[in-house]
């Protein structure tokens, strides 16, 4: 397709979208609804970066629920110990989870696929449990309490659910175009080459490995940013909110959606959002719920919903012009 | 002549068996060395430790004069050496042209001119094809065309005509001459001898391992038992 058509059918779906949840907040909704909505802009900013590091280097993470931790601690401690601003918090968080994404990547540089989700998955383990036994420094499953709002950075202010609501869909707005740049970009280029053949790109130069690592970085920025936001708005944390389990809903929330495409992420996790709240789901029924959906796309559709539905149902329509 | 690459007493054991023993390989600047063997006599595994991606189990490896078999496979091709694959192999969905563009990502090689190296290798008409789309053959020539990329001063073909047409043959034939007329070293496997034979400036022949015969193709003809054992009756 030329550029052209591309950047206008782009814009059909993503004008509408955005203005729709620009006047989300005006519209009568609850304020609870507003809180999902934060909610979503939080998570789908983790997702984005989780889409890019599958969508390009082919690599799956159940570390984002960790490096967004990561992100959420360093926060909540810079500001409970040294009284550092929420601004500043907000940087440091992101180069602090991809600081510790790159000592996960580094020992896991040769290792692709399945291997490095294995890996990801024990450091999300052994991550959750130091932060469970290092009381000093994170008060153990008590958790910290973070009940300061952020200061005010010259106009802006976050102290209602509405603001909140706009300063984190504008970080998601950042993300969405960060991950559609990210894959043109020579290293993302070099990355999607490797992903599909890591020999021949070898033998053009490339240093996967390398290259591996710091695509697991730049998607651990996204993941840090998402989590000192989230311990800023819930103004709570503890360990059990972060590790495996939330980096498991991340990669769900991916594959619903499907990472081949930009809108995948935050569809994937709009649905699984709503999910407990269309069914009336308890808390259990809907880990159960996701559980199952899980392993089922996993199973049946390991490119995402999206992508699996359309291969589906071009085939039908293969087989239907066969038949005639 | 001046030698390119050389390998000394080059070995590459796999679980104690030597697919590679004690080869001394020289290829001289601007030469087309032509490496044949029957199946399994360690042609590509010399190719895979030649161009870093195995590594010796005894022996070394030198090019313009340094040591190369410790350094990564992916800093070879910056230091002059591409190399095509046996097995036909694409980035899948990218794009004939987004293909030959990957060397470019890395900021290792000079620019280069794509739609020309496209022509050049009969993939002129199907730049915006899909590699993983392209018939077997041409898929090939894509390999050989990402190779040149590079900008190499050695390249290592590893069976470049194996499914091409004879058109497409003469007309790789013919690209593997004027490379080499710019001054490219080439080394070829292949088991076409119609196809290498008229192009070859020294042929080299392999048997489990071993460097069996090395010399000009004229040396070759007196050489029957090359001839009898290892390339059929037919072929010279
Ligand atoms: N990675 C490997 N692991 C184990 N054995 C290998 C490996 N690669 C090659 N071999 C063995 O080494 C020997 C030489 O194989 P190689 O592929 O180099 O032969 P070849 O001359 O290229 O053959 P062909 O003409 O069939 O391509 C064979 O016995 C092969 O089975
Ligand atoms: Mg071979």
């Amino acid at each position: 397709m030329p550029a052209r058509s591309v950047m206008l059918k782009g814009a059909a779906f993503w004008l509408p979208v955005l203005a729709l949840a620009l006047i989300f907040p005006q519209l009568p909704v609850s304020g609870r609804s507003v809180h999902t909505g934060v909610l979503i802009c939080i998570y789908g900013v983790t997702v984005y970066g989780l889409g890019f590091l599958f969508g390009t280097a082919g690599q799956l993470s159940v570390a984002h629920g960790t490096l967004w931790g990561v992100g959420g601690y360093t926060a909540a401690l810079l500001t409970l110990n040294y009284g550092v601003s929420f601004w500043l918090c907000l940087p440091a968080a992101m180069v602090m989870a991809a600081l510790f994404a790159g000592l996960v990547g580094y020992p896991s540089l040769r290792v692709k696929g399945h291997y490095f989700l294995i890996m990801t998955f024990a450091f999300s383990e052994i991550a959750r449990v130091v932060a469970l036994n290092w009381r000093t420094l994170t008060n153990g499953d008590t958790g910290l309490v973070l009940a300061a709002s952020p200061d005010a950075l010259g106009p802006i202010t976050l102290n209602s659910r509405v603001e909140w609501y706009y300063f984190t869909l504008f970080l998601l707005v950042v993300a969405i175009i960060a991950a559609a740049i990210l894959p043109r970009i020579p290293l993302g280029r070099r990355l999607k080459a490797a992903a599909q053949n890591e020999a021949l790109a070898t033998a053009a130069g490339v240093n996967a490995a390398r290259d591996r690592v710091v695509a697991f970085m730049i998607s651990g920025l996204f993941a840090g940013c998402a989590g000192a936001c989230w311990a800023y708005y819930q103004h709570f944390m503890n360990p059990d909110q972060f590790g495996s389990g939330p980096g498991i809903e991340f990669i769900l929330m991916l594959l619903i959606g499907g990472a081949q495409s930009l809108s995948g992420p935050i569809i994937g996790v709009i649905v699984t959002m709503l999910l407990p709240r269309v069914f009336g789901f308890s808390a259990t029924q809907n880990e159960i719920a996701l559980g199952v959906i899980f392993i089922a796309i996993i199973l049946l559709m390991p490119k995402g919903v999206p992508a699996s539905l359309g291969d589906l149902l071009r085939g039908r329509l293969r087989a239907k012009g066969r038949a005639a | 002549m001046s030698v390119l690459l050389e390998t000394r007493a080059l070995s590459k054991h796999f679980s104690g068996v030597a697919a590679v023993d004690e080869v001394d390989l020289r290829i001289a600047k601007g030469e087309i060395l032509a490496v044949v063997g029957p199946n399994g006599s360690g042609k590509t595994t010399l190719f895979n430790v030649t161009s870093g991606f195995l590594k010796p189990t005894t022996g070394s490896v030198w090019f313009e004069g340094r040591r190369i078999d410790e350094s990564a496979p992916h800093l070879l091709p910056g230091r002059g050496i591409a190399r095509t694959f046996q097995q036909a192999m694409t980035f899948g969905e990218l794009s004939v042209r987004e293909t030959v563009m990957v060397p470019g990502y890395t900021g290792r090689f000079p620019k280069v001119d794509v739609n020309r190296l496209l022509r050049l290798c009969g993939l002129g008409d199907q730049a915006e094809v899909a590699g993983n789309a392209l018939p077997y053959g041409r898929q090939r020539s894509l390999g050989v065309a990402l190779a040149l990329a590079t900008s190499p001063r050695l390249l290592l073909l590893d069976e470049p005509a194996a499914g091409l047409s004879e058109e497409d043959a003469a007309r790789l034939a013919a690209l593997i001459r004027d490379i080499r007329d710019e001054g490219v070293s080439v080394a070829v496997i292949d088991h076409n001898m119609h196809f290498l034979l008229p192009i070859a400036d020294r042929i080299m022949v392999m048997e489990t391992g071993r460097v069996i015969f090395d010399g000009t193709t004229a040396d070759m003809q007196a050489h029957q038992r090359v001839i009898d054992v290892y390339l059929g009756q037919d072929v010279v």
